[in-house]
C-alpha cells in the first residue's frame, strides 16, 4: 500500500516518520539553533536533523493523514512502526459485532443472513415470494411483493447488481431469518471443512499437552491473540508484519524451558493422517479437476473462492457467507503505548484513544497560486501553508539539504537533488488555534505580510514563499525526463512558551493553580522532521525551443 | 495540494439565513420537503427531488441534508423507492453533515453518513447505506442495498472495497469542507 500512496500525483507533501532513526548518527552541523537538551528523550533532535537517506524514502514517506504521534516517546509513528491488534470483529453488511468465540466457530464469516453473490461478490438480499399452492402459474418473476402467508413462502437470495439469484442453483430457504444456520449442515459436510476440523483437533491436542507441561505460558499473555497458548516459532513470527514484536517473546519462552521440562513432556508429535485418502496416482486426479476440453464458464477468481470443488460451470457456484472485518487498535512499537483505540461499536467512528500526527505537528500543504509549468533553470515561487494544530504558538525553522552540509562518508552516492531551493522565510511563527473560532463566525482573513517571505497569515496558518529552480541533474537528457521535481525540507517546530511569571491574575483558571504554573495547554515538546515536497515533472521541451 | 478558489456569480446563488448557498439554476423539486442543515452549497444543474414522497397528507421531510455539504453540478439526489406488499412507495433519505457529492453523481441511497466523499459520476443504488467517514471513488457504481461500513473506500463497478481510510479522516474531511465553504467558494 505504500507504493500506492506514493503514486499520488504531484504536487504532494510527504512526511518522513522517525522510524529510520534507529541508530544515532554523527552530529551534523546545522544552521539551526541548539535544540533543547533533554537527555532522556529517546529521539534526540540532533539525530533528527540528519538529511534523509536518499534511497530509504519509499517505505518511510507518508502523507500526514496516515501518521500517528506517540506522546510518551514524542515521536512520529507511521503505519509501519505501529503494531496492530484486533479490537473486535464485525460483519460489514449487518454491522453486527461478533464476539471472538463465535468468530472461530463461524470461521471468520457472518453467522446471520449475510451472503455474497458468487458471480459479482456483492451482498445478496433475501427475497420472498409466494408460491401459489394449487395453480400452475409460473412464479419465475420474483416480485418482492410477498403477502405474509407463512405456509407457502419461498425465500431465496437475489443479487441487486448482476441479477443472479439462488433459485438458479435450486437453493431456497424455509424461513427468512437465520439463513446461515439453515445452511450449516451442508457446509459442515464439505470435505475441506471436515479436513480443517480434523487438522484443528489434531493440533489442539498437541497444544493442550504442551500447555500442561509449561506451567507458565508466556504466550498466553500475548495481547490480541485469542485462544489459549500460541506457540508459533519465532522465525515465523518475525516474517509476519505486525507480529515482529512477539518474536522475542517466543525466543524467551524456549530458552526458559530447561532440558528437564522438555524431557518431562511425554507427548510425541504423532504423524497426521488425513481423513481423505488420496491415491498415489501421481497427478492423475489433478487432470480431472479441469477437463482440458471444457472452457470454464467461471473465472479464476470465482473458482478460487470455492476451493473444494473448483466449479467449472456457473450453475455450480454457491453463495458464500460474508467475511468479517476487523477494527484494529494500534500501539507504538517502542513504548507499547496505545496510539489508536476504536470504540467497541461497529457503527461508531469514535475512538477512545486517538493520537494523530495532525494534532501534534503542523500540516503543510501547497496552496495556490501554483506555477503553471515548471521549466529547467527557471525559478518559480510556490507557497507552502503551515497549519498549527496546537493551542500555543509555534516557531518553525526550515532548512533544506543544500544548507545542511556535506554528504556523509558512508553515503558516497548521495544524490544531489534535482532542484535548487531558496527559502525566503527560514524562520517564522504560526498562531495557535483558538476555541472561540468554533462558536462564532470566521473573521475575514486579513493578509498581514509580517516578515520577509511570509505570504499570508490567517487564523492559525502561515503561508510562506519558497523559490524553486529545477536544475538538470544529469547531462543525459533522457534521465531528466519524467522525474518529479522534489526537494527535502527539514522542519523544526518549537512551541513558544508563554511567560506568565510575575503576573498574578485573578482569573478563574489561575486561581486553582499556583501562580507561576501556566494553564495547561495542548502542546508538544520541540520536534524536527523531514518533509519531501514534490512539485511535478518538468514540461517536455517542445522541439525548436 | 489545496483546491482552487471557485468563484461564483453572486446573482446566481440564493443565500439563506442559515448560510445555505443554493444556485438559482439548480433544479429543486418539492422544496417544502427538503431540509438543508446550514452552510450547504448546491451547485447549478443539481437536481434534488423532494417531490417524490410517500403518499399521504401532512408535512413530510423527504430529503434531509446536513451542514457543510456540497452538491456538485449535474448531481441527482432522489429518494429510493420500493414495492412492498403490492404498494409502491418512496422512502425518505437522509444525508448527514460534511458530505461532498461530486459532479454528475446519482445518489439514491437511504442514508449517507457524515464526512463522506462521493466522487464524480458515481452511482449509489437504492437503499444503500453509507456510514460515516467513507469515500466512494469516481465512477463507482454501488449496487442497491449495499452497506458501506465506516472508513472504507469503495470503487469500481460494481463497487467493492478497495482501500481503508486512516483514523484522521473525520478531521481531514471536516477541515476540507469548512475550508472550502469559507475560503474557497468566493463571490466574483
Amino acid at each position: 500500500m505504500q507504493v500506492e500512496m506514493l503514486s499520488v500525483p504531484p504536487p504532494f507533501v510527504y512526511y518522513q516518520s522517525h522510524n529510520h532513526l534507529s541508530r544515532p548518527g554523527p552530529a551534523v552541523a546545522t544552521p539551526l539553533s541548539a535544540p533543547a537538551s533533554e537527555p532522556e528523550e529517546s529521539l534526540s533532535l540532533e539525530a533528527a536533523t540528519q538529511p534523509p537517506a536518499a534511497s530509504a524514502d519509499i517505505l518511510s514517506l507518508f502523507p500526514i493523514a496516515r501518521l500517528y504521534y506517540c506522546q510518551d516517546c514524542s515521536r512520529i509513528c507511521c503505519p509501519v512502526c505501529v503494531t496492530e491488534e484486533i479490537a473486535f470483529y464485525y460483519c460489514p453488511n449487518c454491522l453486527f459485532e461478533v464476539p471472538t468465540a463465535s468468530v472461530k466457530a463461524e470461521r471468520n464469516r457472518c453467522g446471520r443472513n449475510c451472503f455474497e453473490c458468487p458471480v459479482c461478490e456483492n451482498t445478496l438480499s433475501v427475497v420472498s415470494t409466494v408460491e401459489p399452492p394449487a395453480t400452475a402459474t409460473t412464479p419465475t418473476t420474483p416480485d418482492a411483493a410477498a403477502s405474509p402467508t407463512t405456509t407457502s413462502n419461498v425465500h431465496y437470495l437475489a443479487c441487486g447488481a448482476c441479477r443472479w439469484d439462488s433459485l438458479e442453483i435450486g437453493l431456497q430457504f424455509e424461513r427468512p431469518t437465520g439463513l446461515a444456520s439453515q445452511l450449516q449442515p451442508t457446509e459442515d459436510a464439505r470435505p475441506d471443512v471436515q479436513e480443517f476440523e480434523h487438522l484443528r483437533q489434531h493440533f489442539e491436542k498437541l497444544l493442550k499437552s504442551k500447555d500442561t507441561a509449561n506451567n507458565v505460558n508466556p504466550m498466553g499473555l500475548l495481547r490480541g491473540l485469542s485462544g489459549g497458548g500460541l506457540n508459533l516459532p519465532s522465525s515465523l513470527l518475525a516474517t509476519m508484519p505486525g507480529l515482529a514484536s512477539f518474536a522475542s517473546i517466543g525466543r524467551r519462552s524456549t530458552t526458559r524451558e530447561s532440558a528437564a521440562a522438555r524431557a518431562g513432556r511425554e507427548v510425541k508429535v504423532e504423524t497426521y493422517t488425513s481423513s481423505i485418502e488420496l491415491g498415489n496416482d501421481k497427478g492423475e486426479a489433478a487432470k480431472d479437476l479441469i477437463p482440458s476440453d471444457i472452457i470454464p464458464g467461471t473465472t479464476l477468481k470465482q473458482r478460487l473462492r470455492q476451493p473444494n470443488d473448483n466449479p467449472v460451470e456457473v450453475a455450480h457456484l454457491r453463495p458464500h457467507r460474508v467475511q468479517l472485518r476487523t477494527k484494529r487498535s494500534k500501539r507504538c512499537r517502542r513504548c507499547d503505548h496505545m496510539v489508536v483505540k476504536p470504540e467497541h461499536k461497529a457503527h461508531s467512528t469514535r475512538f477512545t484513544i486517538k493520537m494523530l500526527a495532525i494534532h501534534a505537528i503542523p500540516t503543510i500543504t501547497i496552496c495556490h497560486p501554483f506555477p503553471e509549468t515548471l521549466q529547467w533553470d527557471a525559478p518559480c515561487t510556490i507557497i507552502l501553508r503551515f497549519t498549527n494544530p496546537l493551542e500555543v504558538g509555534i516557531t518553525i525553522a526550515l532548512a533544506t539539504t543544500n544548507a545542511v552540509v556535506e554528504p556523509r562518508e558512508d553515503e558516497p552516492q548521495a544524490e544531489p537533488g534535482n532542484c535548487q531551493v531558496t527559502l525566503l522565510a527560514p524562520t517564522f511563527t504560526v498562531d495557535p488555534v483558538r476555541e472561540i473560532w468554533d462558536y462564532e463566525d470566521e473573521p475575514s482573513a486579513s493578509p498581514l505580510n509580517v516578515g520577509v517571505g511570509v505570504h499570508e497569515r490567517t487564523k492559525n496558518t502561515t503561508s510562506v514563499s519558497v523559490q524553486v529552480t529545477p536544475r538538470r541533474r544529469d547531462s543525459d537528457e533522457a534521465l531528466n525526463e519524467g522525474h518529479t521535481i522534489q526537494f527535502s525540507l527539514l522542519v523544526h517546530v518549537s512551541p513558544i512558551e508563554e511567560v506568565d511569571a510575575g503576573h498574578l491574575t485573578l482569573s478563574s483558571e489561575a486561581a486553582s493553580a499556583p501562580a507561576p504554573a501556566p494553564v495547561a495547554k495542548r502542546t508538544v515538546p520541540p520536534v524536527a522532521f523531514w518533509v519531501a515536497v514534490g512539485l511535478g515533472a518538468v514540461e517536455r521541451e517542445r522541439a525548436g525551443q | 495540494m489545496e483546491s482552487q478558489i471557485l468563484r461564483y456569480d453572486k446573482a446566481e446563488f440564493i443565500e439563506t439565513d442559515t448560510g445555505n448557498k443554493v444556485s438559482r439554476k439548480s433544479i429543486i423539486c418539492g422544496s417544502q420537503n427538503i431540509v438543508l442543515g446550514g452552510k450547504t452549497i448546491i451547485q447549478r444543474d443539481c437536481m434534488v427531488r423532494g417531490d417524490l414522497r410517500r403518499t399521504g397528507t401532512g408535512h413530510a421531510v423527504v430529503v434531509a441534508i446536513g451542514r457543510y455539504c456540497f452538491l456538485g453540478e449535474r448531481s441527482v439526489i432522489r429518494p429510493p423507492y420500493k414495492t412492498y406488499k403490492g404498494v409502491f412507495n418512496y422512502y425518505p433519505m437522509k444525508i448527514a453533515d460534511h458530505v461532498y457529492i461530486g459532479e454528475g453523481a446519482v445518489v439514491e441511497a437511504a442514508q449517507v453518513g457524515s464526512y463522506v466523499h462521493i466522487g464524480r459520476d458515481a452511482v449509489i443504488g437504492r437503499f444503500a447505506v453509507i456510514k460515516d467517514c467513507c469515500r466512494i471513488l469516481d465512477g463507482a457504481v454501488v449496487p442497491p442495498n449495499t452497506v458501506v461500513p465506516s472508513f472504507s473506500v469503495y470503487g469500481g463497478a460494481p463497487a467493492k472495497l478497495v482501500d481503508e481510510l486512516p483514523e484522521s479522516t473525520q478531521e481531514l474531511f471536516e477541515a476540507q469542507t469548512k475550508d472550502f465553504y469559507y475560503s474557497k467558494f468566493l463571490p466574483n
